[in-house]
């Protein structure tokens, strides 16, 4: 599947709104959203902008490097999804990866994932977790 | 001036270090306690003469292990009587006495000989940064942590996670979900304009 670029100077994304008019009437709207690092984004003619984010960048990224890893995360904890970054499949593991090992470093301690439902285990299976880890990359 | 008389007590001299533990690993850092508390890093070292000094290991509720070691690495006791044999992951040991397994990887850290207990007498470690004045009186010197502790993403100023550059800009497809109260997940998919 070939990205499409958009040759126009400014890239929207969109964010759906939902409003009741009546009891059975919903209206559902794309509203387009400029995204607020516009202008600000990494880019120089000695990348390789044909490729993704990261492996244009030709960087070695370890678990430790939290601001780069920030970038590719929503606010709740989870990952954004490729169609969202443009990375490849390969740095998209890598970066999953990452992420899981600075969670479990303790090194992102707002970002961390949340439960989705109700607990299968109970909680002294993970008591192990709380306490931090580190890798040696 | 430096009298001889001097340079000889202070080499004979027995000297309090200071560990701290937060962040790092127990046995690699038990290696080097070890080393200190024999006195292997005094030129004038032997293992019969007793020239081992002090040292005080802080923050040793903050060590971090390797990987998943939390939940595989198990410590083993038998009490000598019958049925007395009992295993421990390091996580529970850990969370019940926190200056534990520094103390046990430090003592099979040394040569198991009569000087072991004489030289364990002289480890002094705490959980926390709280240590009694009258030891924290004697520290001197302080020995450097082995493994470079990663920044949090909390220790970083707001303007400095602003001041990062950037790497992607969205892509056009990219659909932000706006959460309300009673929206059910599957309205996002026939959105898009």
């Amino acid at each position: 599947m070939i990205r499409q670029f958009s040759t126009s100077q400014s890239v929207f994304a969109i964010k759906v709104k939902e409003t009741r008019e009546s009891k059975d009437v919903i209206i559902i709207e794309g509203e387009k959203v400029e995204s607020p690092w516009k202008g600000k984004v990494l880019k120089s003619d000695e990348l390789n902008n044909d490729a993704c984010p990261i492996c244009r960048l030709n960087l070695d990224i370890k678990y430790t490097d939290v601001l780069i890893l920030r970038q590719f995360m929503t606010e709740k904890g989870g990952m954004l999804p490729r169609r969202a970054t443009g990375v490849c499949k390969k740095s998209q593991k890598e970066l999953q990866d990452a992420i899981h090992k600075a969670q479990r470093a303790g090194l992102m301690p707002e970002l961390r994932p949340q439960p989705k439902r109700q607990r299968m285990y109970p909680v002294s299976n993970f008591m192990w977790k709380r306490f931090p880890a580190f890798y040696d990359d | 001036m430096a009298h001889n008389r001097v340079v000889q007590w202070s080499t004979m001299s027995r000297i309090w270090w200071l560990y701290d533990a937060k962040y790092q690993c127990p046995f690699r850092s038990a290696r080097i306690i070890a080393g200190y508390l024999q006195g292997q890093h005094k030129p004038i070292y032997h293992a019969l003469s007793d020239v081992g000094d002090h040292v005080v290991v802080i923050n040793s509720r903050h060590i971090a292990m390797r990987e998943e070691l939390w939940r595989t690495f198990t410590f083993s006791y038998h009490t000598g009587y019958a049925k007395g044999f009992s295993r421990t992951p390091a996580w529970r040991l850990h969370s019940m006495e926190p200056t534990m397994m520094i103390e046990k990887a430090v003592y099979s850290n040394m040569p198991g000989f009569l000087l072991r207990r004489k030289y364990m007498r002289r480890l002094h470690i705490y959980p926390d940064e709280e240590v009694p004045p009258e030891i924290i009186g004697n520290v001197c010197d302080q020995i450097q942590q082995i493994q470079k502790v990663p920044k949090r993403l909390d220790e970083y100023t707001a303007e400095e996670i602003q001041a990062f550059p950037k790497l992607f800009d969205w892509s056009e497809e990219y659909v932000i979900e706006n959460i309300s109260a009673d929206k059910p997940k599957d309205t996002v998919k026939a959105a898009k304009k």
